[in-house]
């Protein structure tokens, strides 16, 4: 319950803030950031550093790429983010909180409560930290916004913003196009031993249902839960997806036939078996549009193709 | 002398004078059927529910059957069943050898360090690739009891060095020798890029996924384990009552308790090897056997196994039912039932710790 009000002052609440500063570049700025901080900027943040891969996608997709002096060593995308100084990796207790402070920086974009004693403590220093959070398209459409108005690229924000909302339509126009008997049910797995798949409020578990899908373990309330390998049998999946670069073993009909039990599922039986980019499918950032279109085709090829793409 | 009568106290009785067979035998078969009985339940109960004819019908592989039924039930739930009660009777007479050798009513795999041991030597195995295994068995099972019997032979070092109250030291060095290596764990798994859940998986034991496969290593170690203590059963009653006293009765101690400290530490080390870390059953089972059937070995052994495999046969159905289709670590289960009960008998010990 709490975490779906969270959802919705999320949704609602942020371009409500985004709508309280009128004129693109007027300095200070002041947003109420994912974590409910009041962020104030006084100039154009020209040293920005990002604390997520998302959020640097995010700085790069504005425009505001050559203002990012330090990433983290997971920010792979695009290529030029790669030669950015590093923070440390992604995960709260690798970051290198000196080496944040010693790039001094006058805009610092962070990740969600799993980082917000790294984002508490910088602020306290002085630094102006927006944390984002994104439960759902919504939620990176309004922190897209939330990012262009502070790093004053707020045109940028909202023309980003247009077209992966309507590249997301055009996808959810089209599933809803898809009879409910012809909907697939769909397992995506996570991570092979302890198997782990997505419940219905992870990112995942959205991109399959804006695609058209069913997924099978819509009714788990935890974000990526381990489930029972016979609850996999039981609820026969007619497509297995799951990213390209987990770290557990590779998603193969030779794989997923060999254990027990799985070669009886509809997906193993038929080799409906997709790896997806991981990156995409992962990151909260605007190339998860790319991820939710890939999820799509890779469900309904014919209805994907057929629409000229 | 001071250290015996605390095991036997604790023990119920001396140990050495065997009850009625017939008691034995009435309370055995009780406990087979128990365990029966509760590998069908297990067998029933889960992320879908048979009821006992869907149960039939599909034991049976009758074609009129639901097909997805038989399948979950001959290769997910049968060999989960079989490996939860083969695992749960290892560590059940693990347990019952740790406590008479260590004379020590608290002693388990999980609180002396074996577990912890077992499982970093798993983790070594796995993070260094070892491939070769022994006799066509895998290179799990042997890394798993080598770890764990480089654990014993270190709390044994310190439980008879330190001095003092040999239980207090005991659970003093077993805890921090567990958490030194639980860490080394921790950190092997982290530092191959193994991800936290799969590290957390570990560390709380789990069944997920296991198949025949698993059963078909397991078995032989535990039956070779089991048959060992079963012919140092008589040693063993003379060993409870002290050293002394064994040696008085003409037994090479020495050769003994090697014997034993082997045969229990591979059952352990098995038992980490094919299901993680999983405390507390071999505590609660030999505890709950010593009640019923008083200290003798002969019976101890056999009814702690019983007990044990049904034990964990229940938690496992706790860890895969309570929250599903989601999966809970069984090691969560078994310390939610062997926590307070380890702590009831530290209290009732507990006068004599100080």
């Amino acid at each position: 319950m709490l975490r779906r009000l969270a959802v919705l002052a999320i949704v609602w609440g942020l371009p409500a803030s985004t709508a309280t500063v009128r004129a693109a570049e007027s300095w200070p700025q002041v947003v109420t950031d994912g974590l409910g901080r009041s962020v104030r900027i006084e100039r154009k943040p020209l040293r920005v550093v990002s604390m997520t891969p998302a959020n640097t996608e995010i700085l790069f997709a504005l425009g505001a790429g050559d203002r990012v002096v330090g990433v983290t060593s997971w920010c792979t995308y695009p290529e030029e983010a790669k030669s950015r100084p590093k923070i440390g990796g992604f995960a709260a207790t690798t970051i290198h909180l000196e080496a944040v402070v010693a790039l001094r920086p006058d805009l610092v974009i962070a990740g969600d409560e799993a980082q917000s004693l790294v984002a508490g403590t910088l602020a306290q220093l002085g630094i102006p930290v927006l944390s984002v959070k994104v439960r759902d398209f919504a939620g990176l459409y309004a922190v897209i916004g939330q990012v262009g108005q502070l790093v004053g690229e707020r045109e940028a924000a909202e023309t980003l913003v247009g077209s992966l909302r309507r590249r997301v339509e055009v996808v959810v126009a089209r599933s809803r196009l898809i009879p409910p008997e012809k909907r697939l049910r769909v397992y995506w797995e996570v991570f092979d031993a302890p198997v782990m798949s997505a419940g219905r409020t992870s990112m995942v578990g959205q991109l399959i249902e804006l695609a058209g899908g069913i997924n099978v373990f819509a009714d788990v309330r935890e974000e990526y839960p381990q489930v029972n390998t016979e609850a996999v049998v039981a609820r026969n999946p007619e497509v297995i997806l799951g990213a390209d670069m987990t770290q557990g073993g590779a998603l193969t009909v030779e794989i997923l036939r060999a254990r027990p039990g799985w070669s009886t599922i509809a997906a193993v039986r038929e080799g409906r078996i997709h790896t997806l980019p991981a990156d995409p499918t992962s990151r909260p950032g605007p190339r998860l549009v790319d991820g939710l279109e890939k999820v799509a085709a890779a469900l309904y090829p014919q209805t994907a193709e057929g629409a000229g793409r | 002398m001071n250290r015996s009568r605390e095991f036997s106290a604790a023990a119920g009785t001396s140990g050495t004078e065997p009850a009625s067979g017939r008691r034995l035998g009435g309370w055995s078969v009780l406990l087979g059927v128990t365990l029966l009985l509760s590998m069908a339940a297990s067998l029933c109960l889960g992320a879908v529910t048979l009821s006992f004819e869907e149960l039939w019908t599909a034991l049976r592989r009758d074609p009129a059957g639901e097909a997805v039924q038989q399948v979950i039930l001959w290769d997910l739930r049968l060999p989960r069943t079989l490996l939860a009660a083969a695992v749960g009777a290892g560590l059940a007479i693990a347990g019952t050898a740790f406590q008479a050798i260590f004379r020590n009513a608290l002693a388990d795999p999980y609180v002396i360090g074996a577990s912890s041991g077992a499982a970093l030597g798993t983790t070594l195995a796995l993070t260094l690739g070892w491939s070769t295994g022994f006799a066509g068995l895998g290179p799990l099972p042997p890394a798993a009891f080598l770890g764990a019997l480089a654990a014993v032979s270190v709390a044994l070092l310190l439980a008879e060095t330190g001095g003092g109250s040999s239980v207090t030291s005991l659970l003093l060095a077993g805890t921090a020798l567990g958490a030194m290596l639980s860490a080394a764990v921790s950190f092997l798994l982290l530092w191959r890029d193994q991800p936290w859940f799969q590290v957390f998986n570990w560390l709380l034991g789990s069944f997920s996924g296991r198949g025949w496969s698993h059963v078909a290593v397991a078995w032989p170690y535990f039956a070779v384990s089991f048959v060992v203590l079963w012919f140092t059963a008589r040693p063993l009653d003379a060993l409870t009552s002290g050293e002394e006293t064994a040696r008085s009765l003409g037994l090479r101690v020495r050769a003994v308790r090697l014997l034993v400290i082997g045969a229990a530490t591979l059952a352990a080390g098995v038992a980490v090897a094919m299901s993680g870390i999983i405390g507390f059953v071999g505590l609660i089972a030999p505890h709950i056997a010593r009640l019923l059937f008083g200290a003798g070995h002969r019976r101890l052994l056999p009814a702690s196994a019983l007990l044990g495999a049904i034990l964990l046969v229940w938690a496992d159905i706790g860890a895969r039912s309570v929250l599903a289709p989601v999966e809970v670590p069984v090691g969560i289960v078994t310390a939610g039932i062997g926590g307070p009960f380890f702590l009831f008998l530290l209290k009732r010990r507990g006068g004599r710790l100080a």
